[in-house]
């Protein structure tokens, strides 16, 4: 489940251990009928609530079960009482941390815990922040953990600087990206808050913003060019520019830090091919600004990617199929 | 044991030095079923890894009992005490060599224990260098004298090494149950020194990518020196088609490394010496045992063993050989002589004799040597930490024409008490051709730290001129390098031979 962790392989169980886990799989049954059991009947107890907590100790994955514990604590007396509300979601809460330690990944945990603290009372939302700061350092390209952060993040603008935070959480994805730049969660994010702040920032701040963007872009090109998170990220920052002006500009941008690249190693697969979608895309939005070498120097790039990287011949061979009909040059792919 | 006690007896196996390389063997041995006696000339274990206080390495200098490998040993006291940083050249020097020995060797004889090595000092006053005003002798002796009173905190192993994560060393110490005695730590990082300043060597790709001092083209051949030599496949093939030239060369020219970045892979990550040729194979194996062995005990690629790696694990191996059955001695003389035409050796210590079947030897206890390695060592103690927050590390200095190794502790590895620190240095050949260079070195390292005490060393490694003896196998002292691996390949060498 976790990145950069060996996969032990799985032993041949022992007659015992098969013995065990005969016994586990039966009470586990037995439970679970019964659960399904108290829903088809509409018992919304204490006693029904804690026959969906030892099924869900068991099975992180059933939803029907969590939806059902939903329905029954909105039910129970005391939810009607913001105190003993308080302490019953807090208690949901503690619950939801041991069963995290079963399941990290599951969708139906981390969707309840978002139910359980919207509706608290009182949320301690620096606290919840912490935790999933845990959850990050544990491992870092945990994408569900990154979800719950914004989740996280979105509440505590409500009641804090929402700039200042918008900053910190910029900051973060910066030192997480500096620990592992090929962590597409933490690229992910940083996508999400630069169009916040270039917002609030005069035109000034803007280039310098950008600036710094595209040195970290580059910095990943050049440490490892076969990554993709720092080009994906290139493609998103020429979506959020303002005008077709600055995408040109950029594009100029891109492609000559891809010629650089190149001149130091002839045949990265990958700065090629940005480079072609790189003279594909000037093209577009400034017909005429790719000279006709260019053109045939795309078309000759993507033959040779096509006989070296046969995973993608097919795009390749697309790509070039589509270039040779816009630009009137002969596909070199057929 | 009594020496009379063992008069008359026999062992399979007599081992001769503590050393590390002969505690693994006499340990393998007792574990692999054959009687062992182990003896030392020296009152202490480890031989030329022992670790010692300041004023026990004082007397060890003194009182050498290996004649034919006596060291040169120079102190150097910032006579200022902690006050002002005084250049390393301008330091009132105790100069411990032929004429000040005997000197000071006579004296100790005849002194407590408690204070031999004050008094021995007292006694090398007069032979103090630098000495052009005597009030500058006389504040370094007193600065010494007063720090010999407390020296216990600190210390000195008379060869710093560290181990390589997955090197053959704790390999050895995973098999032999040893490493549940000794404890390590991390080395945070590896150093490249300049005269102008230390710069650490990026060695992860996440390093890379976050390293400002690198140039975007700099970090481009950096990831691919570190993706395609530690490759395996890849290195293979690159050495196939250069035609395994030097690996100094292989970097110039197939990955267009110079400067900095050359000395970092080439000095630093292949710890390739100045004189010392390797070839493209063999420098592509290194560092792809630098990178395999680092995420094995965290991010770093070396351990460093808390009070003295080889003195603590030498000492381990013997306390394992004691268990199996074997048999120790120190501070006894030893001389060995063939037994008759049927093999076997007959062992004088003093007035007990034993027969043994096969001895194994440091050759300082060979009766025909010649001259081995010849190392220079620094070792200066800091009046702070040096290298940020850093507990250990690595570092090595190119610069001047010379590459010097550096080993950084701290407090951390209980090597010294807290807030001070100390800097190993060494470099192979003799100590007047390369003191300045050490010096550099040093300076260069500890920046704005006060060197309080620094010591110069000059040993000198034996190597047994006649291996032509059957059932007669020598060790190696410790080299130049800066792990523990070579000594592991050698001791393994000479049990497959001893339990064949």
């Amino acid at each position: 489940m976790m990145h950069g962790k060996r996969r032990v392989a799985a032993k041949e169980p022992t007659q015992d251990e098969k013995e065990e886990a005969r016994q586990q799989l039966e009470q586990y049954c037995a439970l679970n009928s019964r659960v399904m059991d108290l829903k088809a009947q509409s018992v919304f107890t204490a006693d029904a609530l804690d026959a969906t907590r030892q099924l869900l100790e068991l099975n992180t994955e059933l939803h029907t079960v969590w939806n059902y514990r939903r329905t029954i604590i909105k039910k129970l007396d005391a939810w009607k009482d913001t105190e003993r509300r308080q302490k019953m979601l807090e208690q949901e809460l503690e619950f939801l941390m041991k069963v995290i330690r079963n399941n990290i990944k599951s969708y139906w945990m981390w969707n309840h815990r978002m139910w359980a603290l919207s509706l608290l009372p009182r949320a301690t939302w620096r606290k919840e922040l912490s935790l999933v700061d845990k959850l990050i350092g544990m491992d870092a390209r945990n994408y569900h953990a990154w979800d719950y952060r914004r989740f996280v993040i979105a509440r505590l603008k409500d009641t804090e600087d929402s700039d200042a935070v918008d900053e910190q959480e910029f900051a973060f994805t910066t030192a997480q990206i500096n620990r592992d730049c090929a962590n597409h969660s933490a690229w992910h994010n940083r996508s999400k808050l630069l169009p916040a702040i270039l917002t609030r920032v005069d035109q000034q701040r803007r280039e310098e913003v950008l600036q710094t963007e595209n040195e970290l872009i580059q910095n990943a090109i050049y440490t490892d060019p076969e990554d993709q998170n720092a080009w994906l990220y290139y493609d998103w920052l020429l979506d959020i520019q303002k005008s077709d002006e600055d995408r040109i500009r950029l594009l100029h941008n891109k492609i000559a830090a891809i010629r650089e690249l190149l001149e130091l190693e002839e045949d990265g697969k990958r700065p090629l091919v940005e480079l072609v979608s790189g003279f594909a895309e000037l093209g577009r939005l400034q017909p005429g600004s790719v000279t006709d070498a260019e053109k045939e120097e795309c078309m000759e790039i993507l033959r040779t990617l096509k006989g070296v990287d046969s995973y993608h011949a097919g795009r390749y061979a697309d790509m070039s199929s589509t270039l040779s009909k816009r630009w009137n040059v002969s596909d070199l792919c057929v | 044991m009594a020496e009379r006690e063992l008069d008359g007896q026999s062992f399979d196996v007599v081992v001769l030095g503590t050393g590390l390389e002969e505690a693994i063997i006499a340990s393998e041995a007792a574990a692999g079923g054959k009687s062992v006696l182990h003896i030392d000339r020296n009152p202490y274990y480890g031989g030329a890894y022992a670790c010692f206080t300041l004023s026990a390495l004082i007397e060890w200098a003194v009182c050498h009992r290996d004649y034919r490998q006596v060291p040169i040993v120079e102190i150097l006291v910032n006579s200022e005490g902690e006050k002002q940083q005084q250049k390393l050249t301008d330091q009132p020097t105790f100069v411990i060599d032929k004429n000040s020995r005997e000197i000071a060797a006579a004296f100790i004889a005849e002194s407590p224990a408690a204070s031999r090595a004050s008094e021995a000092l007292h006694r090398l006053a007069p032979f103090a260098t630098n000495n052009t005003c005597t009030e500058k002798t006389d504040s370094a002796t007193t600065t010494l004298l007063a720090f010999l009173q407390n020296d216990r905190n600190y210390q000195i192993e008379l060869a710093p090494k560290v181990a390589l994560c997955r090197g053959r060393m704790i390999d050895l110490l995973i098999d032999s149950g040893i490493g549940e005695y000794v404890q390590f730590r991390g080395v945070e990082h590896n150093y490249l020194v300049r005269d102008n300043g230390v710069e650490r060597v990026p060695e992860s790709k996440e390093d890379i990518f976050a390293c400002t001092t690198l140039s975007l083209i700099e970090k481009r051949k950096l990831m691919r020196v570190i993706t395609s030599v530690a490759d395996n496949e890849q290195s293979r093939r690159i050495v196939e088609e250069t035609g395994n030239i030097l690996f100094d060369k292989l970097l110039r020219e197939k990955f267009k490394l110079d400067g900095k970045l050359l000395d970092a892979v080439l000095r630093c990550v292949a710890r390739v010496g100045m004189n010392e040729n390797v070839n493209a194979a063999e420098g592509c194996e290194r560092i792809q045992r630098y990178v395999s062995s680092m995420g094995r005990y965290g991010r770093m690629a070396y351990l460093c063993g808390l009070y003295g790696a080889g003195s603590e694990i030498t000492q381990s191996f013997c306390r394992m050989c004691a268990v199996s059955g074997g048999t120790y001695i120190l501070s006894k003389n030893v001389s060995v002589q063939p037994a008759n035409d049927n093999g076997g050796f007959t062992i004088s210590l003093g007035s007990a004799t034993v027969q043994a079947e096969k001895v194994v030897m440091d050759p300082t206890y060979a009766s025909t040597v010649t001259s081995g390695i010849v190392l220079s060592r620094a070792i200066c103690i800091l009046d702070a930490p040096v290298l940020g927050d850093d507990t250990t590390a690595l570092a090595t200095y190119v610069d001047n024409g010379g590459v010097v190794s550096l080993l950084y502790v701290t407090q951390a590895t209980m090597a010294v008490p807290k807030g001070k620190s100390m800097l190993y240095a060494w470099v192979e050949g003799g100590l007047s051709e390369n003191k300045n260079l050490l010096c550099h070195a040093i300076s260069a390292t500890c920046g704005t730290a006060i060197p309080l005490i620094t010591l110069f060393m000059e040993t000198h490694l034996l190597k047994a001129s006649s291996s032509a003896t059957a059932d007669i196998y020598f060790t190696n002292g410790p080299d130049a390098t800066v792990d523990l691996d070579n000594a592991a390949v050698a001791a393994n060498n000479i049990i497959e031979l001893l339990l064949k």
